[in-house]
């Protein structure tokens, strides 16, 4: 579980049914007693709760030690912190608000712990596939550990304390990113969202709260944290996730009976292989039908796999990271429009 | 349905607010809820981007505007001006930001804070994994619990429920 340096980052790797879901997250809060809540924390609170986390996970002789790293959100550009959010390690709140926050980050990416964000800690765990129980054990065992030294505000009545009281109870938050280009089409995802809110579940946009959908890009998660257990919470999601992948394929099968449809897809290949600048609006709608086509078999050359490799070199502050912070947005889409003829070269 | 703000997009966002009892109803369109939600008009609490999302409906319908302890935020009650021992926080601070100040807040408001809490989680305790901590607690008020029990057989020269409380204890304190 715990990976060394230069070993593929997790989202390098194929998860299960990639032609849905394009990752699994799961996040635990916690707090420590005796500090206010980061939003009235003083700097130096922060630091103190910094270093007490930081020791306790990589400190001394843990065997964590060489796995993560320590960085101080202070030290981070804004085109670094944007590049963050882009691969989900910190949420774009921690990134509008840096100061006196600090991450650790498990080499491979993980699994990272954002400090000092809305509550003490957020411990995060990331994955390809639909992998809510392995996600699920290796934040149980960073949160043990951490359990050891750590004083967790917790009451038995209220679970874990934490800053927002929707989160209080476990303080889990699990969620699935799935691609639902066809049950959005044909309004089966409209009917669905209404059902998920008796069962305590939500679907929303690619990067959580407040955000849009792009690309067909949806979030499942669950909603309730007190009075459910860790276990039952991950086998419902578990349950719904898997249901909405069938209607996804049923309606996928329905619609690419349609020429029409067909069509859409190999046009936007077109112009992926064919455009010379490309905003990232446009990118996200073409992306979209071009990964349908490659999950469905329809397109050959390239695999799911390698599209989300090239998802995450192409948005905005992933390109700014690699060939320059001062790039202006001409520049960014012209760059963006090269790697895509370049990479999809043999679709 | 088409937005009520621009009349132009289909309204997909349906909010309702209740500020102490003014009810207000409104169907936008993604892009006008977004504005809406960007200029605060609606508090900073709620996703509204998108109609997927249930918790708008369920806090909003629940009256729960600005935060979700906004609905006792303007409400004058016994004890006000009490603050938290650990964090300094009042209620209407608390009220105000939708955050308890610190874990001690919860205990300090318990009362005042158990409403809101039922409103978002039903009427329900926590069920899962449970901190160390409060399991090192809970042996240690057991054990101080059973100390005085000792007391009391002793006092009462009750010495056969004495030796067994203190082999119970030396157990639990091991
Ligand atoms: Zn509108
Ligand atoms: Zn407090």
């Amino acid at each position: 579980m715990f990976g060394k340096n230069n070993e593929k980052k997790w989202y390098q790797t194929e998860g299960s049914n990639s032609d849905t879901v394009i990752s699994t997250r799961l996040r635990f809060a916690r707090n420590l007693n005796g500090y206010p809540f980061p939003h009235i924390m003083s700097g130096e609170q922060k630091k103190e709760v910094n270093e007490k986390v930081r020791d306790a996970l990589i400190g001394g002789n843990s065997s964590l030690r060489d796995s993560f790293k320590y960085i101080d959100a202070d030290e981070l550009t804004p085109v670094q912190l944007l590049s963050m959010v882009e691969r989900h390690l910190i949420s774009p709140e921690f990134a509008r608000n840096p100061r006196g926050g600090a991450l650790l980050l498990m080499n491979d990416e993980s699994v990272s712990i954002m400090l000092n964000e809305e509550d003490h800690l957020r411990i995060q765990v990331m994955g390809s596939g639909l992998e809510l129980d392995n996600l699920y054990d290796t934040a149980d065992k960073i949160d043990t550990l951490l359990d050891e030294t750590l004083q967790f505000a917790f009451d038995e009545e209220l679970g874990y304390l934490t800053a927002c009281p929707t989160n209080l109870g476990t303080g889990m938050r699990a969620s699935v990113m799935l691609h639902l280009p066809a049950i959005e089409a044909d309004g089966t995802l409209r009917t669905l969202a209404a059902g998920l809110v008796k069962i305590g579940a939500t679907i929303r946009g690619s990067y959580g709260e407040g955000s849009k959908s792009s690309g067909s890009m949806y979030q499942v998660s669950n909603q309730v944290t007190l009075g459910i257990s860790e276990k039952d919470t991950i086998s419902n999601l578990n349950e719904i996730t898997n249901q909405i992948i069938a209607l996804e394929k049923k309606s996928r099968a329905r619609l690419l009976e349609n020429d029409e449809y067909q069509d859409k897809i190999w046009r936007a290949i077109g112009i992926m292989k064919n455009a010379r600048t490309m905003d990232s609006a446009e990118f996200a709608d073409l992306y979209s039908m071009l990964r349908m086509g490659v999950a469905e078999g329809i397109v050959s050359g390239v695999t799911t796999d390698k599209l989300s490799d090239i998802y995450a070199c192409v948005q905005p502050a992933g390109l700014m990271e690699k060939f320059g912070d001062n790039m202006t947005p001409q520049q960014r889409d012209k760059k963006r429009a090269d790697i895509l003829r370049k990479e999809l070269a043999n679709v | 349905m088409l937005c009520q703000k621009c009349k132009k997009n289909e309204a997909t966002t349906y909010i309702k607010t209740n500020v102490n009892g003014d009810v207000h109803e409104y169907h936008l369109c993604a892009d006008c809820a977004a504005e809406l939600k960007g200029s605060g008009a609606f508090g900073t609490m709620f996703d509204f981007d998108n109609i997927f999302n249930p918790m708008s409906g369920f806090d909003l319908v629940s009256g729960l505007l600005t935060s979700p302890f906004g609905g006792f935020g303007g409400m004058p009650s016994i004890g006000a001006g009490k603050r938290c021992a650990v964090c300094g926080s009042d209620f209407s601070s608390i009220a105000k930001s939708g955050k308890a100040g610190c874990p001690n807040c919860y205990a300090e408001f318990k009362s005042r804070l158990a409403p809101t809490i039922k409103k978002i989680h039903g009427n329900t305790v926590h069920c899962g994994k449970h901190s160390k901590v409060t399991v090192e607690q809970s042996n240690e008020n057991e054990i101080a619990a059973l100390k005085k029990q000792l007391d009391e057989a002793v006092k009462t020269e009750n010495y056969e429920l004495a030796a067994e409380l203190r082999d119970k204890i030396k157990a639990m304190e091991k």
